[in-house]
């Protein structure tokens, strides 16, 4: 029966929304699948390699619409999950979102959220996490080569942040039509 | 204790960021343990199996610079595939010419070299090649290759020479067919062919016959082919064929040559050069060029002159006496 009420639940956004534990289910899966989604199809979307973040994307829309401290915890757990995912250093993801997604916490407005993630500041504040992601991410991914890391960020960190802040666009108009 | 929790519960964002940051350098650190990476394993599997469901979907953002990418490498693949058909191609001609260099008599010494340069005009071919004076290369001395004689050398300086081939108006081999031994002269008319002349038309010659130097040759050494007989012209007014020689040495395509060591002997070439010179002369001109003599000469003939004078006024005068004697007697 509780099968059922759950289906039921998860049938009507509204009481998804309303109910926390059933929120966090439906973020965990999001992450999931956009995991999977990161390393399966955004490919696709690649320019000269170069893929946006949507797990970022994800965990950031998560703190400017839940606050700092769920944003961390779904920060850390799109960290590992993508890790593990995309067979990376194990820990590097989820450390350089984690900080990234404390500083975008600072930008979260309680009984505003839509305010937030439907305009233009969205992509700003990702703008802003990604970078600080990027630079975490890349010192942690350069530290056991002899790559230069200033040029190495300059080719792929400004790209890969920039092209994230494009691609958060799209969520923003989708939230930003939801609202009017 | 209180304090320390209302502390945390105060700055619990903080706290949690602390304790997220050292699980992630956790992770970091011994993350890579067998039970993990069994189950990335796992993960990765299925990532995979997943990335190639979707194969098929095309990248439009790539698919601009995956062309320019195939295309670089279908240009660096051609050029590969050229530069191995032109190694194929050197090294079996590298191969001949090992062949042909231990197949020459061990006495005679050959010096291998590669041709640089090439200086043509309607009269002349001449071949560049690196090596020179400090090679023991010395003018005069024979160039062939494995298919057969290509000229001498022209020139040395300290590394470098000129090869004058057999395409040169000055061309004059003495050779011979193989087949029958007959003699003649090689010489060039102009084209990519050469002629054997001086074959009389008793002799008996076929199309496809080798020629090849002959033993009277003082600059080349004797059966070093030269080519085939393509042509046997039967011209009017003359005792001898014109036989059109197709050379055996194809001079566009030469890259490698060797150079005889062995020199012709100087004095043999000189004096054959002199004769040939002379009879290149009109009779007209050879009587004025002839050569002037010495005083010691003049004076020889000058008292050569003078004794015949001398020996014919004394037999006059024995004559004029014994007719004198004959005239006295009868009056007696």
């Amino acid at each position: 029966m509780a099968f059922f009420r759950t289906q039921e639940a998860f049938s009507d956004r509204a009481a998804v929304m309303n109910n926390p534990l059933l929120r966090y289910i439906a973020y965990a899966v999001a992450a999931l699948l956009l995991a999977v989604a990161n390393v399966v199809l955004i490919p696709f979307i690649a320019i000269d390699g170069i893929v946006p973040d949507v797990m970022l994307i994800w965990a950031i829309w998560v703190a400017l619409v839940e606050g700092q401290m769920i944003g961390m915890l779904a920060g850390f757990g799109a960290g590992v999950v993508f890790d593990i995912v995309a067979a990376d250093v194990l820990g590097s993801n989820a450390l350089a979102k984690v900080i990234a997604v404390f500083i975008a916490g600072y930008f979260y407005l309680e009984t505003r959220e839509e305010e937030m993630t439907g305009s233009f500041r969205f992509p700003l504040v990702l703008l802003l996490c990604g970078f600080i992601h990027n630079i975490i991410y890349y010192f942690f991914y350069l530290r056991p080569t002899e790559i230069n890391f200033i040029a190495f960020f300059l080719r792929y960190g400004v790209f890969t942040t920039l092209y994230t802040a494009i691609i958060a666009v799209i969520p923003m108009l989708v939230i930003s039509r939801r609202r009017e | 204790m209180a304090r320390f929790l209302e502390f945390i519960v105060r700055f619990k964002e903080y706290a949690v960021l602390s304790v997220l940051i050292a699980m992630s350098l956790l992770l970091m650190t011994f993350g890579n343990t067998a039970k993990l990476r069994g189950f990335r394993t796992v993960v990765i599997s299925s990532i995979g199996f997943l990335q190639e469901a979707f194969a098929w979907l095309p990248n439009p953002l790539t698919i601009v610079s995956e062309n320019a990418a195939l295309r670089e490498a279908n240009y660096n693949l051609t050029r590969e595939v050229v530069q191995t058909r032109r190694a194929i191609a050197e090294n079996e001609k590298l191969r001949l010419l090992l062949h042909f260099r231990d197949s020459v008599s061990p006495s005679y010494n050959v010096h291998p070299t590669q041709i640089v340069g090439r200086i043509m005009d309607k009269s002349r071919y001449y071949l560049t090649i690196n090596a020179g004076v400090s090679d023991s290369i010395r003018t005069g001395m024979p160039v062939m290759n494995d298919r057969g004689l290509v000229g001498f050398v022209f020139s040395a300086a300290r590394h470098y020479g000129i090869v004058q081939t057999l395409l040169d108006k000055d061309t004059r081999i003495a050779a011979k067919i193989e087949r029958t031994r007959t003699n003649g002269i090689v010489a060039w008319e102009g084209g990519a062919n050469v002629y054997l002349t001086n074959v009389s038309k008793t002799e008996e010659v076929k199309e496809g016959d080798m020629v090849v130097t002959s033993d009277y040759s003082s600059r080349y050494p004797a059966d070093i082919p030269i080519g085939r007989i393509v042509e046997k012209r039967d011209e009017a007014n003359t005792l001898f064929w014109k036989l059109r020689i197709e050379t055996a040495v194809h001079f566009p395509s030469l890259e490698y040559i060797f150079i005889g060591l062995q020199q012709p002997d100087p004095e043999r070439v000189m004096v054959e050069e002199l004769l040939e010179r002379r009879l290149k002369q009109p009779e007209s001109q050879q009587r004025t060029t002839q050569r002037r003599e010495t005083p010691r000469e003049r004076e020889l003939r000058e008292l050569r002159e003078k004794d015949k004078i001398e020996k014919e006024r004394i037999e006059k005068e024995k004559r004029e006496l014994r007719e004198k004697r004959d005239s006295s007697d009868e009056n007696n």
